[in-house]
């Protein structure tokens, strides 16, 4: 396989910083190579791939060389980057800037000039073979976060490039969606050969894909090669363990002497078999799982009903929050649950049915007496920033709380949620994980008694979703009652108390989350796939213990 | 305002965007040549059937709430700002102020606000129509860069409604709420809303700019691959609107549906029947086509 990139000795400092973003890296990449970087949030992921094209690349101090096919990224024309070398971003609605999906493919293509002709065959050929020859008359608007990156990722290949970077493509995705993207890319890798260079934090899905894992560290690589090698690597080191996928990561913690190691529940399970691995419930499992009481209910919901045009969002729904409960909510992206979450908030007035919050119904309070008593985390919480300063807009915030939160708590809080050090940097400016945390701040600063969250771990890495677990275990001691809509199976599982499914405008009979999730065929964690045939109740991989080795 | 796309599968959508603009201009200039009551009150029924023929009805009701509060204002407007006028219908003393209505002023009110309304739905229409490809593709050989402009601005406009939408939801978690307070605490919140939407605004549009310039926008000069052919069809359509329209101007030379000195103004004359009937019958020539369309049909 001929060399596609180059980067060599390369180092990077950002306008303004002390600390190098990338130190004196070296990496090669092949014609046909699948790699994925990984890192925690702030290692260098994202800069090190903007630096593989040239309008990209951030403003900043370099040193060192990055050529693609031998000539230097910077001295590339610009139509030969924007052909050769394609790149997708994390956010799939930045990208689209035509009304329809068609539009939106031949914007490329247009850009460099090409005849209506060979447009046409281009997208005629592209639409089929991503199987997006039905959504070329749709509106960008009306199609989903998933459609929309499908989308992003067919207007890339219409110039046939050579790479194609992505930058957490499935970050904003739910699980099912996220993993038809990668099937597609995975398509697109295979059968037309093209290279593909991807940062990610999800990685049970895609490591499948890779031939190559580059992990990074404080700007460093600290790993390259092959997957199962770079996955016992980080599980050493405390910063990345989290980030080994639960597969994996169950084969380590338990030293089954399995190499390569598997990625995948069907490979596992296969493994398990053959070498006759057993394993057993650990004793006390779902003493934690103890139910509120029922008697106190804070939250009911009668008979609830919402439509946007002709679509029925949520149908009769009922639902009664005792005080204390931990309810997760789960199902698919569109499935109501941001509704539901509006609704219960005060933020949208149903066409029928009631909301009580105690005894009162949530939409007559006033706003202010209402956001001190429920508190909401919207998915994208930069719809909740004033554009200030981190400490500013909890201070904001803060005034809003009877009685008012001193200064000293605002620092307390600002030191809980690791954001001491960005304090005085705009909230825009922050990592995605960081403006989760600001947004998850602003909404405990009026001490609520009741805390709505709408995808709290959506886009997050695993090292900030652990933390964001545990300031939200502390605030649930405390007496905070949570309800939370998620896709994410292993967080609902190790924190929620109850859980539910919505499913046509309708909940189902919540139940303890390990009964759900034991219950659950598809909707359950990995270490449930996996062990389903001897240990029916095992949620996570400290949920069991190992009885026989192999092969006893 | 806005009621949507019209369907695909009609005459009208089918036709070049040409013949389509030049439609469009004849349809404004007869709006805009006639101050007779009964005229534009028929233009503007013309005008409407067309909408509710190609849109929603639901949506055409909305729009026609909005435009119907705009045109009462207009009457309201018209009746109190002008005094002058032949046969005066009621008057009133209050000190040394003088008020009265008189009929010249109530006609051309109504003829003011009939033409209002018949415009914005023209316009609505225009929208529903000659959707952006179709602009642009007017656009595209006379100003290329403008014809690109228009294309983004109409998506980023759209960016901005959907998020003053959420914005104006979510920031009342901020406290932020528009419709609570005294008037001058929602005039104050709606500047501080009209803030953010600004700085997420211009946070988003440079990364989008980034990512059109990644697709090789600048780079190369552009080309156009959407493309419309001129049928028969249009020549048809085309050369019948041309020849009907200059029969209504020819009579509007004549003197027909105009009354230079407002003073004059009356309810309505046997002409202006005539030229009604004719009008309608060019702004309902869409309807006529598609009625051709389906005959056509094997």
């Amino acid at each position: 396989m001929g060399e596609l990139i180059r980067m060599e000795n390369f180092s990077f400092t950002y306008p303004q910083q002390k600390k190098m973003a990338l130190q004196q890296v070296d990496l090669r990449i092949a014609t046909g190579d699948f790699i994925t970087l990984v890192g925690a949030t702030g290692s260098g992921k994202t800069t090190l791939l903007k630096q593989f094209k040239r309008e990209l690349v951030p403003a900043g101090e370099a040193h060192g060389t990055v050529t693609f096919q031998g000539e230097a990224i910077q001295d590339l024309a610009l139509t030969t980057s924007a052909q050769k070398i394609g790149f997708v971003a994390q956010n799939p609605l930045t990208q689209p800037i035509m009304a329809t999906v068609l539009e939106e493919l031949t914007f490329p293509l247009e850009n460099l000039g090409y005849s209506t002709t060979q447009i046409n065959s281009r997208i005629a050929e592209l639409a089929n073979f991503l199987g997006l020859d039905q959504l070329l008359p749709r509106a960008i608007k009306t199609l989903s976060g998933g459609q929309i990156q499908l989308v992003n990722l067919a207007s890339v290949l219409a110039l046939e490039p050579d790479v194609i970077l992505l930058d957490e493509p499935t970050a904003q995705l739910d699980p099912t969606t996220a993993q038809n993207f990668l099937n597609v890319l995975r398509q697109v890798h295979d059968e037309l050969g093209i290279t593909i260079v991807l940062t990610e934090h999800r990685l049970s899905r895609v490591l499948a894909l890779a031939n190559r894992l580059v992990v990074l560290q404080s700007g460093s690589i600290i790993y390259d090669g092959n997957v199962s090698a770079g996955l016992e690597k980080m599980t050493a080191l405390p910063e990345l363990a989290d980030f080994v996928p639960p597969i994996p990561q169950f084969f380590l913690q338990h030293h089954l002497e399995t190499r390569p190691l598997p990625l995948t529940v069907p490979t596992g399970r296969q493994l398990l078999a053959q070498r006759r691995y057993r394993f057993e419930q650990r004793p006390n499992l779902g003493a934690k799982d103890a139910l509120v009481a029922r008697d106190d209910s804070l939250l009911t919901v009668k008979k609830l009903l919402v439509h946007f045009d002709d679509q029925i969002v949520l149908r009769r729904l009922e639902l009664t929050v005792p005080r204390g409960d931990w309810l997760a909510i789960i199902g698919k992206n569109g499935s109501g649950k941001s509704t539901l979450l509006s609704v219960l908030a005060g933020l949208l007035k149903p066409e029928h049915g009631k909301v009580w919050l105690a005894k009162q119904l949530v939409w007559k309070m006033k706003n202010l007496e209402r956001l001190r008593t429920v508190a909401y985390l919207a998915q994208n919480p930069t719809d909740q920033f004033s554009g200030k300063t981190v400490i500013e807009e909890l201070r904001d915030q803060a005034r809003l709380a009877d009685p008012p939160v001193t200064e000293q708590q605002v620092t307390q809080w600002l030191a809980t949620l690791r954001l001491t050090a960005v304090a005085h940097q705009n909230v825009f400016d922050l990592s995605g994980g960081q403006q989760q945390l600001v947004g998850l701040g602003l909404a405990l600063m009026t001490r609520p008694q009741l805390l709505l969250l709408d995808e709290p771990t959506k886009g997050l890495d695993p090292t900030t979703k652990r933390q964001l677990g545990t300031i939200l275990q502390r605030v649930h001691a405390a007496g905070t009652t949570i309800v939370m809509a998620s896709h994410d199976m292993a967080f609902c599982a190790q924190y929620a108390q109850r859980c539910t499914f919505m499913f046509a405008g309708q909940l189902n009979q919540p139940v303890t989350s390990r009964q759900f999730f034991t219950q659950n065929f598809l909707f359950t964690t990995a270490i449930n796939r996996l062990l389903r045939d001897q240990v029916p109740t095992a949620l996570f991989s400290t949920d069991v213990r190992q009885t026989l080795k192999g092969g006893e | 305002m806005q009621a949507g796309t019209i369907s695909e599968l009609s005459f009208f959508s089918q036709l070049h965007p040409l013949t389509v603009l030049v439609y469009f201009i004849e349809l404004f200039t007869l709006l805009l040549v006639f101050n007779h009551l009964i005229l534009t009150i028929g233009l503007f029924g013309s005008v409407l059937g067309l909408c509710l023929f190609y849109f929603n009805r639901t949506k055409v009701r909305r729009l026609l709430v909005g435009s119907l509060s705009m045109m009462g204002l207009i009457v309201v407007f018209n009746l109190l700002l002008n005094q002058r006028g032949t046969h005066v219908l009621w008057q009133m003393r209050w000190g040394s102020l003088h008020f009265q209505l008189t009929e010249s002023a109530t006609i051309y009110g109504l003829t003011m606000a009939a033409s209002l309304g018949a415009m914005i739905l023209t316009f609505i229409l225009l929208n529903g129509v000659l959707v952006t490809p179709k602009l642009t593709f007017l656009l595209f050989p006379v100003v290329p860069r403008l014809a690109m402009l228009l294309t983004i601005a109409l998506r980023l406009v759209d960016l901005l409604l959907q998020k003053l939408q959420r914005l104006a939801r979510f920031q009342k978690t901020r406290n932020l709420v528009v419709s609570e307070g005294t008037l001058r605490q929602r005039v104050k919140n709606l500047g501080r809303l009209f803030r953010v939407i600004l700085v997420t605004a211009v946070s988003d549009a440079m990364e989008t700019a980034v990512l059109m310039e990644a697709r090789g926008f600048g780079a190369h000069k552009r080309s156009q691959y959407q493309q419309f052919q001129f049928q028969v069809t249009d020549g048809v359509f085309l050369g019948l609107s041309v020849i009907w329209f200059g029969v209504i101007i020819g009579l509007r030379w004549l003197g027909w549906g105009w009354t230079g000195d407002l003073t004059q103004l009356v309810w309505g004359t046997g002409q202006d029947i005539a030229l009604l009937i004719i009008s309608s019958g060019l702004v309902l020539l869409p309807i006529i086509g598609e009625g051709g369309y389906r005959l056509w049909a094997n």
